[in-house]
């Protein structure tokens, strides 16, 4: 079957409708985006036309410069507080075992399944009750709690490739709980993620993906998260 | 029990370290995040469930609430509204899930093999998959527009013009169609996953008895998948049953009710006319509802993992 699928018809019609698809909705945008209002509106310019930059010059102003200071408060903002918050407790995730992490790893796996407007909803009045409405601070507020639960899960696969022997280590030599944290197990896990980006796929199916048909099989184990 | 006791008599000073990590304890790290999620996520999901059994509306939301019970689901789940919403809602689940993993399944078996073009194809697939689902829904909304790319192909037929977001329960297809576009992806990732994990002998066998092609796929492949195709449909059931953005973007649920899955009526009830109170009860039966997918998920794997 796969001889027949290397060589066949099917392969390539099939390549081509997936490359028409997932290709043709890119290029149709950036082409309208070069094309004058008269132009996207004449059938005869649908693929031969005066491309012009027009469109972009009109909307590079005073508001997208707001827009993306906006977008960079939101999302660093954001980013810094959920890995602040997500890392320790991916720690934690990976080195304590017993019934409160079982509890744990379940209820964040439902928060990161809830429909947004449950937590729309609920959070439109404690955030007013805050005073948080309509400021920057409440969108990161709400940001975080949205992503931290998926961030820990992504996290903790690296803290429990970290070895225990180290950081026992590091108890031995003296150092506090604390220092084992941020000298030891967060160093090598920020070696990890440069090093070996395979296992930065919390799920095994995704990792491998990567690989190449030419490459070892292994077969994957899956993981609950 | 025994190990440890043995481990205590014959290496001490292991066992202490041991100890004192225990006493320590990491446990310790996990309480700002613990303590967040007690304030932006579980304390208002208690006011999400004190908000469906109060009467809220926008002129009390940040006073106190009158309690109602349960008469406030009970009415809201009876309403034309909520029965239409959950027609919807299936709809949109079996044409999400159903195209999703049919085109994954396929496309995973075009690209199997890869190549240049295959690989190029797959990175395509992924960069839209990798989109945020409002970038995804804005341009799509724009490519079905009448005059947009969908029915300037058409019109090269002279057939159409076809108005997708418009007409009759059109919108809903079209949005859950171009849900199930995102949805390709990944599964296509999954399964190829699956595929590239399968040891070349069966299906060199099944070539040495004479396999037709679509003899292998029924009999050898797709129960090779299985596994996969499982959980990735129940997946793919949790993600179309709570999806919004999309819906957002590209119909905001209309015309009319034609495209409001569940989901998007709690939103419409609480954000559009300030009924704060029915808002919450169908988003808690929403929730129930996901919670419900989530366990058959969550089954599956450990069955999974098991086997």
């Amino acid at each position: 079957m796969s001889a027949a699928l290397r060589r066949g018809w099917v392969t390539r019609a099939g390549t081509a409708a997936l490359l028409v698809v997932y290709g043709l909705p890119f290029i149709w945008l950036v082409a309208t985006s070069l094309k004058t209002d008269t132009q996207i509106f004449d059938r005869g310019a649908t693929f031969i036309f005066h491309p012009t930059l027009a469109n972009y010059q009109s909307v590079v102003n005073r508001d997208l410069l707001a827009a993306c200071l906006n977008s960079a408060v939101i999302a660093s903002g954001t980013t810094v507080l959920t890995l602040a918050l997500a890392t320790p407790a991916a720690y934690a995730l990976a080195r304590v075992k017993g019934l409160l992490v079982n509890l744990g790893l379940s209820a964040i796996i439902i928060l990161q399944i809830t429909p947004q407007p449950a937590s729309l909803i609920p959070l439109y009045r404690v955030l007013g009750g805050w005073n948080l409405l309509g400021s920057q601070l409440g969108v990161i507020l709400a940001d975080t709690a949205l992503l931290l639960p998926f961030c820990i899960l992504i996290i903790r696969p690296f803290f429990l490739a970290v070895p225990r022997e180290v950081e026992e280590a590091g108890v031995v030599d003296g150092a506090s709980r604390m220092r084992v944290f941020w000298q030891i197990a967060l160093p090598i896990t920020l070696n990890g993620s440069r090093r070996a980006p395979r296992s930065s796929f919390s799920s095994p199916e995704v990792s491998s993906c990567m690989r190449t048909p030419s490459s070892p099989t292994r077969r994957s184990t899956r993981s609950a998260c | 029990m025994r190990t440890a006791a043995g481990e205590r008599a014959t290496f001490p000073a292991v066992s202490r370290t041991r100890a004192r990590l225990r006493v320590r304890g990491e446990g310790i790290f996990l309480l700002p995040a613990a303590v967040y999620l007690l304030t932006l996520a579980l304390y208002p999901f208690v006011e999400l469930v004190r908000m469906s059994v109060s009467q809220v509306t926008s002129d009390n939301i940040f006073s106190d609430w009158p309690f109602i019970g349960l008469n406030g689901v009970q009415s809201v789940a009876a309403t034309a509204d909520f029965r239409e919403a959950a027609a919807n809602s299936l709809m949109y689940v079996v044409l999400v899930v159903g195209v999703g993993l049919a085109g994954g399944l396929a496309s995973a078996l075009t690209l199997w093999r890869g190549g240049r073009v295959g690989g190029f194809t797959l990175a395509l697939m992924v960069f839209s998959w990798a989109l945020p689902g409002l970038i995804n829904g804005v341009a799509w909304r724009f490519l079905l527009d009448p005059r947009g790319m969908v029915d300037s192909i058409l019109g090269l037929f002279h057939a159409g013009p076809v108005y997708w977001l418009v007409d009759g329960h059109l919108p809903l297809i079209s949005v859950a169609l171009v849900n199930a576009w995102t949805v390709v992806p990944f599964a296509t990732l999954v399964f190829r996953a699956a595929l590239l994990d399968m040891p070349p002998e069966i299906l060199a066998a099944a070539e040495v008895d004479g396999a037709r092609p679509w003899q292998t796929l029924r009999y050898v492949v797709l129960p090779l998948l299985r596994p996969s195709i499982l959980v990735l449909g129940v997946l793919a059931l949790v993600y179309a049953f709570k999806s919004f953005d999309f819906i957002y973007v590209m119909t905001f649920g209309g015309p009319g009710t034609a495209s409001t899955t569940l989901p998007f009526l709690s939103y419409r009830l609480a954000f559009e006319i300030y009924r704060y109170s029915q808002g919450a009860s169908v988003a808690l039966i929403t929730v129930a509802i996901v919670l419900l997918l989530a366990l058959l998920y969550m089954r599956q794997v450990r069955r999974e993992e098991r086997a």
